[in-house]
């Protein structure tokens, strides 16, 4: 199930948010978990198992991992800590990696294993690293662990996030489990946030997504090099718009429940280095690399020589953990070494450098890195941006180029803008102006949450209109 | 901003949406898109395990979202809004016309189907070596109009697909191409603006045209009454975009002054003296008035006592087209390789037809993928 559906919007939250309204405190959390286990099981009928065994597993190592630590036994814990990480990694890995595995292993001349042909657990690689966060804080200390196996299933299954993030780490809402406050401004903010995000999915995503998927779909030898490039900025719009749209659609559903998530997106497309970039771009996911991985491994501490080396393997898991596939390696690998040129020279540069200068040179390398993340294979990606610069000796461009550009100037305009954070400032503006007003302030937003509401539905109802017009010829 | 009015604004739309919804009754069938849509599914150990059951009600979902057609109405306005010249499924042309954005030319089918074509008309002269042939293959309005296209539309090249046509059938069959006579006839009304056809004007020019190269006197225009059947035709292309604010067409008939009677067998005991079907003016696919909806065989019978019959193969843009030809034939016989697998040369023979025009508009020519029916 996605929020972006008329499914989610007219069904399913309209009855989970009836019953948890309704319900007394006590029955909500459990209302979450059920509705949130549906919710899964909906995509998943077979392997929302998976998602229960996960959280039971992580329950009772989260309480024995405590009571050895009590007991003055460290070792005994790490031990079962590490057993612990196996088993969720080992989900992780055998669902999401065998099958990659298994065509390496292929390459060896003597060796041909048939393939598994498993299909990934929808959210795996989110929920798991959510489980781990919490089994790991407690060994650490840092979080007690939840003796209720209700709220802890709450947190690891809880819909909002499940499918597409944040990350958000079990310190961040240990004690919001079981002591949320619910209040009109913090709903009213949700339903802000959601609707913000519903329409940044399905008015501008969507849109540009078709752009992209038509270009994709060329034969890389012939094309031209104008139309390459309005396909992967579409890309580069679209998969910003989708990710950060589901961003805020999760943190406004939990504001909606009463929970504070954090940030996952900081205008990512407005930053002047790729250092600030992956500090603006999927947060939750560099921060429980930097928590769990890079900081253990020892992060800056121990002299540069290791810190490169940390930064490195932190990228290689951080490519991987996007996909199965190389591009995903190269791709993490690609943002690993700029981040150590950054962090060894490069940043001085660019910290004197004109804005204008400094915007270009990321946005360029942002958009580079698109190509190779969002092409199926190695191969694929390199001649994409072949065709990008002209070096497949096609034209510059063609018809279709140039009516790729008139149809979509518009659009492409709207999404650059929605890329800046102009628009939140001009409506803080416009709330400035209201503020001896509140009706007014009310109305007027009012009518601008109907309107994207609005465009949203129109919108999800004509993907589905499917006029067949077989009969007719 | 009151967070409170939100809230409750939110949730009390959220309720009253899905409870319509849910209420309303369930519809069946919807027009513009021609399907069934999908009802509530049923409640199965079957349908849930096997994943048909989330499927369908997803579909369901938005099948039966109250408002369904305007809500795709609203969109398409955003899109002209936003200056976009399509929409995916239709171009947005100048002077409220639209053309189909999902035509294109499949050059292989398009030399398979040539063919086919030609071998069948070999095998059947075989057998039948006086009977005369003529393909002709209508250019649709993209070809035609093409100014009227936003700029820059990628089309498919219909002219250069005739030519790839005519080049295989080299002398063994006899090709018309209406293009240049279309094209010099463009001030007319010869595309409707909101379907994919063309009009019954356009057949008409262009029947006057092939009857004189094949040998027939056309009927001229002292022969008809032309009369308006209705000026509210919202075509197929409308379908597509579901556009409040584009100007409908008008259908016009050619109304025989003399009328030639004739008996028509439609197949399944649907026998009738009549080539039209009024009933299809109250719906929205008024072009269905022209010989009814696509049939596998329709065998028509004159009052024109001369022997000669003609085999159309064709799809629906034959059908404004054949009602002029019931002056000029004894038999017609209407057949859809869509609908119909048969043994199309023992069908040729046993009527002994004298004549066979096959009629297509072009890109449906080159993706159709029952021509190979003609030779099997």
């Amino acid at each position: 199930m996605v929020f972006s559906s008329i499914l989610f919007l007219f069904y399913f939250l309209p009855a989970v948010l009836l019953l948890y309204f309704i319900a007394p405190k006590k029955l909500k959390n459990p209302i979450l978990l059920i509705f949130s286990l549906f919710f899964y099981a909906w995509g998943e009928p077979v392997y929302v198992l998976i998602m229960i065994s996960v959280i039971i597993i992580n329950y009772l190592y989260g309480l024995w991992i405590e009571r050895l630590m009590k007991k003055g036994r460290p070792e005994a814990a790490r031990f079962w800590l590490i057993l612990c990480l196996i088993i969720n990694l080992g989900i992780l890995g055998f669902y999401k990696y065998a099958d990659f595995f298994i065509e390496n292993l292929n390459i060896i001349p003597s060796v041909s294993i048939p393939l598994l042909g498993l299909s990934l657990p929808i959210g795996v690689s989110f929920f798991t690293f959510q489980s781990l966060s919490y089994t790991i804080d407690v060994y650490r200390g840092i979080v007690t662990a939840q003796p209720n196996i209700i709220s802890l299933g709450t947190y690891v299954a809880l819909f909002p996030q499940l499918i597409a993030g944040p990350i958000v780490q079990y310190k961040t809402i240990d004690k919001q489990l079981d002591n949320r406050t619910h209040s009109f401004d913090k709903f009213g903010d949700g339903v802000r946030r959601f609707i913000t995000g519903l329409g940044k999915k399905v008015l501008l995503a969507n849109t540009v997504g078709v752009i992209w998927d038509k270009v994709s779909a060329l034969d890389t030898a012939t094309l031209p090099a104008l139309t390459a490039w309005i396909g992967i900025l579409a890309f580069t719009f679209q998969i910003y718009f989708d990710f950060s749209g589901y961003s805020d659609m999760a943190i406004g559903l939990g504001k909606m429940f009463g929970f504070e998530f954090l940030e996952n997106f900081d205008y990512p497309y407005i930053s002047k280095s790729i250092t600030a970039f992956w500090r603006r771009w999927h947060i939750s996911l560099g921060t429980w690399f930097r928590e769990y991985v890079y900081i253990p491994l020892g992060g800056n501490r121990k002299g540069l020589p290791l810190q490169l080396r940390n930064i490195l393997i932190v990228w290689l898991l951080t490519g991987i953990w996007h996909g199965a596939s190389w591009n995903f390696v190269v791709w993490g690998l690609y943002f690993g070494i700029l981040l150590a040129l950054e962090k060894l020279f490069l940043l001085k540069f660019l910290n004197k450098a004109p804005s204008i200068i400094t915007h270009l040179y990321t946005m360029f390398l942002v958009v580079i890195s698109w190509v190779i993340f969002a092409s199926d294979n190695l191969s694929k990606g390199i001649s994409y941006l072949g065709a990008m610069f002209g070096a497949n000796g096609a034209p510059a461009f063609d018809n279709s180029s140039i009516y790729l550009l008139i149809t979509n100037a518009l659009l492409f305009i709207i999404a650059a803008i929605g890329c800046t954070d102009y628009p939140k400032r001009l409506t803080m503006r416009v709330e400035k102006v209201f503020i001896k007003k509140p009706a007014l302030s009310t109305l007027v937003g009012c009518v601008v949450l109907l309107g994207i509401s609005g465009l949203c539905v129109a919108y999800l109802v004509d993907a589905s209109y499917n006029p067949f017009l077989y009969f007719r010829f | 901003m009151n967070k409170k009015v939100v809230s409750i604004g939110f949730v009390l739309l959220l309720f009253i949406i899905s409870l319509i919804n849910i209420l309303q009754p369930q519809r069946t069938f919807s027009e513009n898109e021609s399907r069934r849509l999908q009802k509530l599914p049923v409640v199965s150990m079957d349908n849930i395990f096997s994943g048909r059951y989330t499927t369908q009600f997803e579909k369901y979902t938005s099948d039966q979202f109250v408002g369904r057609d305007g809500w795709t109405g609203i969109k398409t306005l955003a899109e002209l809004t936003m200056l976009k010249k399509d929409n995916g499924r239709v171009y947005f042309g100048k002077n409220g016309t639209l053309f189909d954005a999902t035509e294109t030319v499949d050059e292989k089918q398009l030399i398979n189907n040539a063919g086919f074509v030609r071998e069948y008309i070999k095998s059947v002269r075989k057998e039948l070596p006086e009977v005369n042939e003529s393909v002709m293959l209508v250019p649709t309005a993209s070809e035609i109009y093409s100014d009227l296209l936003p700029a820059f539309a990628p089309i498919p090249d219909q002219q250069a697909a005739i030519n790839k046509v005519k080049a295989v059938f080299g002398d063994d069959v006899a090709l018309y191409d209406p293009t240049n006579l279309l094209n010099s006839s463009k001030g007319e009304y010869l595309y409707y603006r909101t379907d994919h056809h063309w009009t019954t004007h356009a057949a008409y020019i262009v029947y006057t045209d092939w009857a004189q190269k094949n040998g027939i006197k056309p009927l001229t225009q002292a022969d008809f009454d032309i009369i308006q059947l209705s000026d509210l035709f919202y075509g197929t292309l409308h379908s597509k975009a579901n556009l409040y604010t584009i100007k409908p067409d008008s259908v016009m008939a050619y109304s025989f002054t003399d009328a030639v009677p004739v008996s028509a067998n439609y197949g399944s005991n649907n026998v009738s003296n009549s080539l039209y079907f009024k009933e299809y003016l109250e719906t929205k696919d008024k072009y269905s008035y022209f010989l009814g909806e696509n049939r596998p065989l329709i065998e028509i019978t004159t009052a024109t006592k001369n022997g000669k019959t003609l085999m159309f193969i064709q799809d629906s843009y034959a059908h404004c087209f054949i009602p002029f030809l019931t002056s000029h034939y004894e038999n017609i016989l209407v057949l859809d390789p869509r609908h119909l697998d048969t043994d199309y040369k023992s069908y040729a023979v046993k009527n002994k037809v004298t004549d066979i025009l096959v009629l297509y508009n072009l890109p449906n020519f080159s993706v159709e993928k029952t021509l190979k029916r003609l030779v099997m």
